[in-house]
């Protein structure tokens, strides 16, 4: 066995690094301390509990379903597609990764509210309102989170050989089956944790909800909008409902550990 | 119809073009020699439909796969083009058996049967206990192997290999290339090999292009490129002395040295070339002097078993070959000063 010397850590390093972690950790803990074990459960299974639980569950899910639909085939554009403007595609198509999430909930209702661009039309010619809806949940949300998938999905595609499926091509597989045998396949892992990353971000979403779908109970009040409202009438229920969203936390980094958490 | 491949290549890069026609009848094989650079890939390429001709045709089986003037393209999986690629390409998220079973797959045939069709395959070539196996846990050899087991389960009317041995350590080179020698026999269709081995296309192929710098610069059986090579390129590659000279009465000039030869008939422009067995070395100017001798210095000795390469310096610089015995007997090493003799009639001369 060799003998590493160990790294001598400077002690104002050391003492900021400190620092930084308490910032990070001690929430959780001072979070963990106020959880109302015994009532958990009645807590979690009160009326206001379920509904958000149901809805955010809905619109995550949603959003992830729909990311795959259409966010993999952005990427596929941003990835293999030559055209010009891509680069002020690929910039509008990220925007919400950085944009504050209530500017975007501000966004969609200009464009989706009834009086939007497309809204308006929408409205008049299908009946179909958005703001307010457990749809117009599921779009917001989606709006905010789609764009983590498109990133690790075009990463992917960027660094996959296209000659693979040149080889495939030459051994008969026309475009569809290359996609589907070759393509998705080999970037199957990130797209796996880009769906995890952009499921994960819908769960959270809040700014962008609540400026767009608002807050009513049971269809479009998700788990964080609950939080933010018990924690001014029953902090217990707010504790309650953060204590899962922190477990739901945890078991995506678990799941993501291997790509991110594995030290070198 | 078997009628093979009949194609002209002609592929235009800003600095490069490829120029290339190849006609192989079915159940020949053609190896394409050449250096890296000389548009090898490129060749393989536009056979595959990876990339599209600029200007040319390519006809296979007298189906037109590529005609730029006519508007014809067919694209690769429409080919029936099977390729070994140089760095194999094998697809690691399937298992062995799902990479053989690929091309049947691809090509609409029953699960059930590409499985029985990719395990006949597997057997062939040595490979049923690796069915399960992912490419990646699989050795060189073996992996070469998956790659033609893969490229011939998918019934191509023309066998592509890119470079088939180069990825191969040089222990299982020797078996593998008798794996695809009887391998290609077994193929009816058109074969081209793609290599910069001489060893390989010698062994492999029936007749050879010499391609360099996107050019064919020599075509023949192997043994013709052997004892003519008509470049710098292949006369390295066969070991021999290659110059280009200047031919008239009974002489050649070559690199400003004059040297007497048999043919006196021979004018203009020719190749020259001196196989290395052919030149004598002596200590001091040899009796009765043979008319094509001169005076230079060793600068380098190569011992290869029995024999030993010898280079010499100007005022014309050769490989020479001779006995590791005369080596010791004249006490030859680097810096030693030599006489050279070659007869009139060993200097092989031959018209552009």
């Amino acid at each position: 066995m060799t003998r590493r010397v160990r790294t001598r850590l400077p002690w104002p390093m050391a003492a900021a690094a400190a620092v930084g972690v308490s910032l990070l950790v001690a929430p959780l803990i001072g979070l963990l301390t106020r959880v109302p074990w015994a009532e958990l459960g009645t807590l979690l299974t009160s009326e206001v509990a379920v509904d958000a639980l149901r809805i955010s569950s809905i619109a995550s899910a949603a959003a992830a379903l729909i990311a795959v639909v259409v966010g993999v085939p952005v990427a596929w554009v941003l990835a293999r597609v030559d055209f010009p403007g891509r680069s002020l595609l690929r910039g509008l198509v990220l925007l919400p990764l950085v944009l504050p999430p209530v500017v975007g909930g501000a966004a969609l209702l200009f464009t989706f509210g009834r009086r939007g661009l497309l809204g308006e039309p929408l409205h008049r010619l299908t009946g179909i309102v958005l703001p307010f809806s457990t749809g117009g949940v599921i779009l917001a949300v989606t709006f905010v989170s789609m764009p983590f998938l498109i990133v690790t999905v075009e990463g992917a595609l960027r660094s996959l050989d296209p000659r693979y499926e040149g080889a495939a091509a030459s051994l008969g597989a026309g475009r569809w089956t290359v996609l589907r045998r070759v393509t998705l396949p080999m970037i199957g892992p990130s797209l796996a944790s880009g769906l995890i990353l952009t499921w994960a971000r819908a769960l959270g979403e809040f700014g962008a909800t609540i400026a767009f779908a608002g807050n009513l109970p049971g269809r479009t009040q998700t788990l964080p909008l609950a939080i933010f409202v018990q924690l001014e009438s029953d902090r217990d229920a707010a504790v309650a409902l953060s204590v899962v969203m922190v477990a739901i936390s945890l078991a995506v980094l678990v799941v993501l550990r291997d790509r991110w958490w594995r030290a070198p | 119809m078997r009628s093979g491949l009949d194609a002209r290549c002609v592929v235009v890069r800003d600095d490069f073009v490829l120029d290339v026609e190849l006609r192989i009848a079915a159940g020949e094989t053609v190896a394409v020699l050449g250096p890296n650079g000389s548009g090898k890939t490129t060749l393989v390429e536009s056979l595959a439909g990876i990339v599209a001709l600029d200007r040319g045709r390519i006809a296979l089986d007298g189906r037109v796969l590529d005609d730029p003037t006519a508007g014809v393209f067919v694209p690769p999986e429409a080919r029936r083009v099977g390729v070994v690629f140089q760095d194999l390409l094998l697809f690691d998220h399937l298992t062995v058996a799902e990479n053989v079973a690929f091309g049947p797959r691809a090509r609409r045939r029953r699960r059930a049967e590409a499985a029985r069709l990719a395990d006949e395959w597997l057997g062939r070539l040595g490979l049923a206990e690796f069915a399960e196996r992912r490419p990646r846990d699989l050795s060189g050899g073996e992996r070469q192997r998956v790659a033609l087991a893969r490229a011939l389960a998918a019934e191509p009317d023309l066998l592509l290999l890119d470079e088939p041995l180069a990825a191969v350590d040089a222990t299982t080179r020797g078996a593998l290339r008798r794996i695809l020698a009887d391998h290609l026999e077994g193929f009816p269709g058109p074969r081209l090999l793609i290599t910069h081995d001489p060893t390989d296309a010698f062994l492999l192929a029936d007749r050879i292009c010499i391609l360099e710098g996107g050019s064919v610069t020599q075509v023949g059986a192997a043994d013709e490129i052997r004892l003519g090579p008509r470049s710098r390129y292949v006369a390295d590659l066969v070991g021999v002395n290659f110059w280009l000279g200047e031919a008239a009465d009974g002489t050649v000039v070559v690199a400003g040295h004059r040297l007497s030869m048999a043919d006196r008939a021979v004018r203009g422009p020719v190749y020259v070339t001196v196989h290395p067995r052919a030149v004598a070395v002596y200590p001091a100017r040899p009796e009765g002097s043979p008319r094509n001798t001169w005076e230079t210095v060793v600068t380098r000795v190569e011992p290869h078993g029995e024999r030993v390469r010898l280079q010499t310096g100007p005022p014309l610089p050769l490989t020479v070959e001779v006995t590791a015995g005369a080596v010791a007997a004249l006490g030859l090493e680097p810096g030693s000063r030599v006489w050279m003799s070659v007869k009139a009639t060993e200097i092989g001369v031959e018209g552009i």
